[in-house]
């Protein structure tokens, strides 16, 4: 195993086929133990994850792998944090993207089991939610008021502490 | 979009979580989700007491909460106890939480009979008062830590000893008020203990490890400083045939005789630390290397000056399994 890197071959539910080295694709939990399975000769589908979605997890574990390597090359410790920032930065361009995707990469993430982008995209929608009202976040995120006026009362009441 | 929701949900804060109920009636759905009010973990938290103050609106917590947590948690106090009385709680945390009273301990344990682990670790001023009250409440209990709850005393262990029968684990480290009259009613009314730790128990004597040799299903013991126990001790202790750990480290009485029955009698032992003990000699080895070779992997005898051979590289070569020399620093 060690030494040469193996490609593995991904396909999304459309149809969009995906070259990776097995050390990449391993990030995905799910994918890794697929491979486990079967064998890294076998093309794997992935038949809940669109190919615009499945495209944007593996850049993000490409991102995590080179960061993990570039941690074992440092040679001294100030550049820890040198690497810790440029990662940070690559995340926050990488979250530049529509809150309709972030959805779509939150379950991607959640079903391939990569934990640190699970992690990356759930912080996010939560600190996009943070400190808003109601009213803002149904309009950031385009959502319908589908409460009855007798049950708006109810739960403004119940939570009435936290507008205070 | 629901198991997206709920994935990100529970990471809000409570004020933002009670904000986004607000939205529609998915979001107030998934948010009042049990499994988002299951736990509560403010370990280390600088700002516990800001937290802790508005979860006294959050009513789900004490609809929901299993687990909670205030391990070293600032500025925890009595009164932010009362938030959880009436919640299921199945394991409860306050090691070093050293501004909260017998009155806000007991008080939490009164209202929560499904605790299973209870960790007290450092109160330092709670008294037989908190233990009397689990005996009360808590009888499914598996777990409990009291280390260096140094005020307890025999009256309240053998409370917890008649009520609380499914203990497995057991700290008492420091504990120097409890005697071997609290460990053999102890070991009488908790006959399931796999773990006990009696780290820097002076009082524990040869009396107590008699009643220890009933615990059959006996894994670890740590008897670090219990200078009082002697080879008779260890003989009884001896009749724990499962034990796998063994911290003997300053038991100062003890000889080879006390060691060469321990070998005898507990094959397993993986862990054996003989820290400072002058009495034991080049015996004590062949004696474990008779019989506990096939499992002994950690072995402190640092300070056992008596032992004429006991290079790293010897002790390897009579116990092929050793990998580690420290127990005890």
């Amino acid at each position: 195993m060690a030494g040469k890197a193996v490609e593995v071959k991904l396909y999304s539910c459309d149809g969009e086929d995906f070259r990776v080295p097995s050390t990449v694709a391993s990030r995905s939990e799910t994918v890794k133990n697929m491979l486990e399975d079967t064998g890294e000769e076998d093309a794997v589908p992935l038949p809940n994850v669109h190919g615009r979605t499945l495209s944007l997890v593996l850049d993000f574990c490409k991102r995590l792998v080179q960061y993990e390597k570039d941690l074992q090359d440092i040679t001294e410790d100030f550049q820890h944090g040198q690497l810790d920032d440029e990662f940070n930065a690559w995340k926050q361009d990488f979250l530049d993207i529509d809150q309709a995707v972030l959805y779509e990469l939150i379950m991607a993430a959640n079903f391939l089991n990569v934990a640190e982008l699970l992690d990356l995209c759930c912080k996010e929608v939560a600190r996009l939610i943070k400190g808003k009202s109601p009213e803002e976040i149904r309009a950031y995120f385009h959502i319908k008021n589908d409460f009855t006026p007798q049950e708006e009362e109810e739960v403004r009441r119940e939570n009435q502490w936290a507008f205070e | 979009m629901t198991p997206a929701l709920l994935l990100t949900l529970g990471r809000l804060d409570l004020k933002d979580r009670a904000r986004a109920t607000c939205v529609c009636k998915a979001w107030r759905q998934a948010l009042e989700d049990p499994a988002l009010w299951r736990t509560l973990n403010l370990a280390d938290h600088q700002e516990a007491q800001d937290r802790l103050d508005l979860v006294k609106h959050c009513r789900w917590f004490r609809h929901h909460l299993q687990e909670l947590s205030l391990q070293y948690a600032v500025g925890v106090r009595d009164e932010h106890l009362k938030h959880f009385h009436g919640a299921p709680l199945e394991s409860l945390n306050l090691n070093v939480c050293q501004s909260l009273t017998d009155d806000g301990i007991s008080g939490l344990i009164l209202r929560s009979p499904r605790l299973q682990a209870i960790q007290l670790y450092w109160l330092p001023r709670i008294s037989d008062t908190v233990l009397y009250c689990i005996a009360a409440s808590c009888h499914n209990l598996v777990r409990l830590n009291l280390s260096g709850c140094v005020s307890i005393s025999d009256g309240g262990i053998k409370a917890i000893a008649k009520s609380c029968p499914a203990i497995t684990d057991i700290d008492l480290t420091k504990c120097m008020k409890v005697s071997d009259v609290g460990h053999g009613a102890l070991a009488r009314g908790c006959p399931l203990i796999h773990q006990l730790r009696l780290y820097g128990c002076k009082p524990v004597t040869d009396a107590s490890l008699a009643s220890f040799a009933g615990l059959s299903h006996l894994r670890l013991i740590d008897l670090c400083g219990a200078e009082l126990v002697t080879d008779n001790g260890l003989k009884a202790l001896a009749e724990c045939h499962q034990l796998e750990s063994a911290n003997l480290t300053w038991c100062i009485k003890i000889t080879d005789a006390g060691i060469i029955a321990m070998a005898c009698g507990c094959p397993s032992l993986g862990l054996l630390s003989l820290h400072g003990i002058r009495g034991v000699t080049d015996a004590a080895i062949a004696a474990l290397q008779k019989h506990c070779a096939n499992h002994l992997h950690t072995l402190d005898t640092q300070g056992c000056v008596q032992i004429e051979h006991r290079s790293r590289s010897y002790l390897q070569h009579v116990l092929p399994k050793l990998i580690c020399f420290e127990v005890h620093s």
